[in-house]
């Protein structure tokens, strides 16, 4: 990285950019593993299910609490979206669309704290690198695409049977008269799936980080020459504009991630295809 | 035909924007497989991005016309 930073015209803020979407990594190629996405999706997840259970240990029959509140609404919303497009029922998926939405919407939610903040934090212990939002990694999101990608696989094969999930890529979408054309379309269009899938979540969360890191430049190239301070103002506005609007962003794609996974599990789910 | 009650089909149109984009990437993927795998780049390649460029857009079209149909 640091290479490509100096050759490249931009000096400090290529550099700056470069420095944000850097993981901390082990290992390279295919093999790479980034520790801060893994490190901070677990902490997430751990906190996910501490918070849930004092909340179910807590939880009071009578008048809930704001909090109990809260999170009953949360899941009777998720459980009104699994009963809406899930057909019949399965003991897998409303708690699976619930960690889904919710663990997705934590690690989104990293991308609301300032870009800078874990960073710098890190850098006093030593840590050169930190990208803080695992969903701006590709490997997070394509790796939930692919879970989704193997349940729907399950299910298939589940409540087709072999010969029903084969029938499907062998005669759609045209008919008998155009099977291999058909084997080939059915494939394209089942590896379509997850890709779209984990690659919106990514691109989503990795353009809004990118504006962060745009935003916080302005008036970070002060380090440049105390002159750039007057950009100061705007970056205040621009980035509460900005963080408000991103709000919405990452309730968003972490509710279309719960619904698509729960249309293609109930799409497999289905018999009648 | 899906001849469930839910609204599932219709929710799919969530992911009508980034559907044909996707069938697209995962032909030339798929192409790039098999040429890997036959040695023969970039027949298939270009042959299965063909491919999921039409059927994405056949896709789009009738997910449009009738999100029950899928």
């Amino acid at each position: 990285m640091s290479q490509a930073a100096e050759g490249s015209e931009g000096g400090g803020t290529v550099e700056y950019i470069q420095h944000h979407l850097t993981n901390l990594h082990v290992g390279e190629g295919f093999m790479t593993w980034n520790i801060d996405s893994i490190v901070i999706s677990i902490l997430l997840g751990i906190l996910f299910v501490t918070v849930g259970a004092r909340v179910a240990k807590n939880a009071t029959e009578g008048v809930p609490g704001g909090f109990q509140n809260f999170v009953e609404s949360i899941l009777e919303f998720v459980q009104t979206q699994v009963k809406d497009s899930f057909p019949g029922h399965h003991p897998l998926i409303a708690p699976m669309a619930l960690t889904i939405f919710v663990w997705v919407w934590l690690m989104n939610f990293m991308d609301l704290i300032p870009v800078d903040l874990l960073p710098l934090i890190a850098s006093w212990f030593g840590i050169g690198y930190l990208k803080v939002v695992p969903t701006t990694d590709l490997s997070v999101p394509m790796a939930m695409a692919l879970v989704v990608f193997i349940l729907s696989l399950y299910f298939n094969l589940k409540v087709k049977g072999l010969g029903g999930y084969l029938k499907m890529f062998l005669f759609h979408p045209f008919g008998k008269f155009a099977i291999p054309a058909n084997i080939v379309m059915t494939a394209i269009e089942e590896l379509a799936k997850p890709l779209s899938l984990g690659l919106r979540l990514f691109g989503n969360m990795f353009a809004g980080e990118l504006v962060f890191l745009l935003i916080a430049l302005l008036a970070g190239a002060a380090t440049l020459g105390a002159g750039m301070l007057i950009w100061f103002p705007l970056q205040v506005v621009l980035d509460l504009a900005w963080l408000l609007f991103h709000i919405l962003v990452i309730t968003l794609q972490a509710f279309i991630f719960m619904v698509l996974t729960i249309v293609y599990l109930g799409m497999a789910h289905t018999t009648d295809h | 035909m899906a001849k469930s009650k839910t609204k599932g089909p219709g929710l799919l149109l969530i992911s009508v924007g980034t559907m044909l984009s996707s069938m697209v990437v995962a032909g030339f993927l798929l192409g790039y497989w098999v040429d890997g795998w036959l040695g023969t780049p970039p027949v298939f390649m270009l042959a299965f991005g063909g491919m999921g460029l039409v059927g994405g857009l056949l896709k789009v079209y009738r997910l449009l016309n009738d999100p029950g149909m899928q």
